[in-house]
């Protein structure tokens, strides 16, 4: 494989493929303890070509070597990837993937993309309501970069304009979901609220997942509406798919040998009607997005449940402000909520979810230098993430950034869970 | 007799024709005058942007960003421009290099009306997306570079009048950046309206214009305090035929420097074309997305 891949970056020295390489090295170091929690080097190419005058094809590889790596040593489970879209392992320390890899071309006014590729919904910055067209990697948490993080999928994307309108299709056969940390995983979830605590006497045995497998029946399938009227960019989207995250449903039995349960994750089908806007008014941008879907599934201790689960409608939606007014300086205030219907009686969360975050992103000197500070706080677990980066660009070809993450709250809270991994990065990126 | 005859005669002719001379001087002086001051200032500078607009504009710009010790970054820009609606911009730009920002797209559409936000969107390779942004942050340095968003747009003409208020201040012969001499008007600029003023950068902007081809070859501008902080040339004025048969002559490199730290951004044109075919659905949002 190692063979391959050399021959194939030596035969793009020799073609016409335009190219653009990012090497980046990370050093992940634990705030507590001082050990390194990472440190890896990853190498991503991007090659474009054209194909005649109205079409091209582009390919994204990345290689990722970790010579210390708390976040998911060893080989990945790799579950919840479909065959075409896992990670090949050289060994222990060297992975490969093909993040992207699709042909974009145009039919009359219409764009057709095919391949791999990712699709970015909604107006959201960090939270995700309409964003999930793609999975994600779990591998960092939520503190990788959502374009290095989101699984790119093997769909078929046909934008079509009608007069002022868009409509976007999406056929999605790929079958890839959320892929979670595995147990001894840096950031493995432990959370209450998305996995069922352990007890005490009770030997617990995870089945594998039941992943969809046929074809037609069990694809993806997307429309957007986007359009802008009078100042408003406004979308109206429906995404007919599987949830990513799996329903972790639960039988508990007992016998000879004492209490038993047994995990049976199973992926579900789910509608998810949203809508977007983005309107800008002087120094300020206000948008927002909104999904409803009926079939969310939530934990539940109560009696009557036989499989520890329950299902409910979700409605969420994100409102942000963005402020311009400060010279050089970006603001960002966001409010996410998520309501569930019914009571939240034995449930593992609120009726009522809601997270807020700010962001700050000031540059100075000319773009060389750039600072960003992030805030992430949920007032139900009073949890939160505060996340400080300092970014240096000296010139076209090197970036030296030096960010720190500090996870705090509630151990049953989705940021506090990780209270102990709090760390500071040493990162250093060179194009080529 | 006749000898002091004809000299009287010819002393009358003579000073005939003196008086003439110096009446024709003196007609010709004042002709000329009353043809430098013909144009008011206001008729200047919209004459200066009837010089920087055709109906549309392409071309590739070669931004080349120093900083005080001489360490450059280059960026490669395409840029387009539609101004087919003389008091509504559009303008389509995406950064081709370095590596860091490329595929970095933006879309300005100007509005008639000067009391309505203009249109802005910006796409991010690195989020996948595009997102509004505000239009008022006219101050704010673009992509890092000595010009703000506010010196990439023609602040003076049909509606640049509406928010300004011009006076012609002198006329001056300067030598532009590569050393060629222009006889140029020297206008001052200064915001009026309350929108103006609250958005702009400056609080005055003197120009020199120059009056073979309308070219602003030099540019000073004032900070809020009133002091100078950055300055503008346009140099290499060039003419260029134009796709429908025209000729038009524009400054094919532009410099900008802030004073305070001396930093400098140069702007170098290349493949200029005016008036060809831009495609309009270059102007839309859904093309910012797409890129093509």
């Amino acid at each position: 494989m190692f063979i391959i891949i050399f021959g194939f970056y030596s035969s793009i020295l020799r073609s016409e493929i335009q190219t653009s390489h990012k090497l980046e090295t990370e050093w992940g170091i634990n705030a507590y303890d001082v050990t390194t929690q990472r440190f890896e080097l990853t190498l991503t190419s991007e090659l474009e070509t054209a194909i005649g005058k109205a079409s091209e094809l582009k390919v994204i590889p990345r290689i990722r070597a970790t010579a210390s790596d708390k976040l998911d040593p060893g080989e990945s489970s790799q579950d919840e990837r479909s065959r075409v879209s896992r990670r090949y392992y050289m060994n222990d320390y060297v992975e490969f993937e093909l993040r992207e890899f699709y042909f974009d071309t145009t039919i009359g006014k219409s764009y057709l993309t095919l391949g791999k590729q990712q699709v970015v919904w909604g107006t959201a910055d960090g939270l995700r309501v309409l964003d999930v067209v793609n999975p994600f990697s779990f591998r960092e948490f939520i503190l990788e970069e959502f374009n290095a993080s989101r699984i790119p999928l093997w769909m078929t994307n046909i934008q079509i304009p009608i007069d002022k309108y868009d409509i976007q299709l999406l056929w999605i056969p790929d079958k890839s979901y959320n892929d979670f940390s595995d147990e001894g995983d840096l950031y493995y979830l432990t959370s209450p609220r998305y996995v069922p605590p352990p007890q005490d006497g009770i030997d617990v045995q995870i089945n594998d997942v039941d992943r969809p497998d046929r074809f037609w029946e069990d694809s993806d399938f997307g429309l957007r509406l986007t359009t802008t009227w009078s100042g408003w960019d406004l979308s109206l989207n429906y995404l007919y798919h599987y949830d990513d995250s799996p329903v972790l449903r639960r039988r508990v039995f007992s016998d000879s040998a004492g209490l038993h349960a047994v995990i049976m994750p199973e992926y579900e089908r789910s509608h998810l009607y949203g809508a977007t806007f983005s309107v800008a008014n002087g120094d300020f941008v206000y948008r927002g997005e909104l999904g409803y879907s009926r079939e969310r599934y939530v934990l539940s201790d109560e009696p009557g449940e036989s499989d520890g689960v329950t299902q409910r409608s979700d409605l969420s939606y994100v409102f942000g402000v963005d402020y311009s007014g400060l010279l050089n300086t970006f603001l960002s205030f966001q409010l996410f909520q998520s309501y569930i219907s019914g009571s939240d009686q034995y449930l593992s969360r609120d009726k009522v979810d809601t997270t807020v975050s700010v962001l700050l992103n000031r540059s100075f000197v000319n773009e060389t230098w750039r600072v960003e500070t992030l805030w992430l706080h949920n007032t139900n677990d009073e949890d939160g993430l505060f996340r400080f980066k300092l970014r240096y660009n000296p010139n076209d070809s090197w970036i030296y950034s030096l960010s720190s993450d500090t996870l705090y709250g509630r151990r049953r809270g989705l940021f506090g869970q990780f209270s102990d991994s709090d760390q500071v990065v040493l990162g250093l990126i060179r194009y080529f | 007799m006749v000898a002091t005859t004809n000299l009287k005669i010819y002393d009358r002719r003579k000073s005939k024709v003196k008086s003439n001379y110096i009446i024709a001087l003196v007609s010709l002086l004042a002709c000329t005058s009353l043809l430098a001051k013909e144009m008011s200032a206001v008729e200047i500078m919209l004459a200066n942007e009837a010089s920087r607009k055709g109906k549309t504009e392409m071309s590739s710009m070669l931004m080349t960003l120093t900083n005080s010790k001489g360490q450059s970054r280059e960026r490669d820009v395409l840029l387009r421009i539609d101004d087919r609606n003389i008091k509504a911009r559009k303008s389509y730009l995406e950064f081709l290099s370095p590596r860091d920002i490329k595929g970095t797209r933006m879309l300005t559409v100007e509005k008639e009306n000067i009391d309505i936000e203009d249109d802005r969107w910006l796409y991010l390779p690195a989020l996948k997306k595009v997102r509004r942004i505000s239009a008022s942050n006219k101050a704010d340095s673009f992509m890092g570079t000595d010009f703000s968003f506010e010196d990439f747009e023609v602040a003076d003409g049909v509606v640049g009048v509406k928010n300004h208020n011009y006076k012609i201040l002198r006329e001056e012969t300067i030598d532009d950046a590569l050393g060629v001499r222009k006889k140029c008007w020297v206008i001052e600029a200064i915001p009026v309206t309350e929108k103006q003023i609250h958005e702009s950068e400056n609080s005055k902007r003197i120009i020199w214009v120059d009056q073979e081809h309308y070219a602003a070859v030099q540019e000073h501008y004032f900070d809020k305090a009133g002091k100078l902080f950055k300055i503008r040339t346009s140099t290499d004025v060039r003419e260029s035929p134009t796709a429908d048969g025209g000729t038009v002559w524009r400054p094919m490199r532009i410099e900008m420097t802030t004073l305070k730290t001396g930093h400098k951004t140069t702007l170098i044109m290349r493949d200029f074309k005016v008036n060809e075919y831009i495609d309009p659905n270059m102007f839309t949002r859904r093309y910012v997305e797409k890129g093509r």
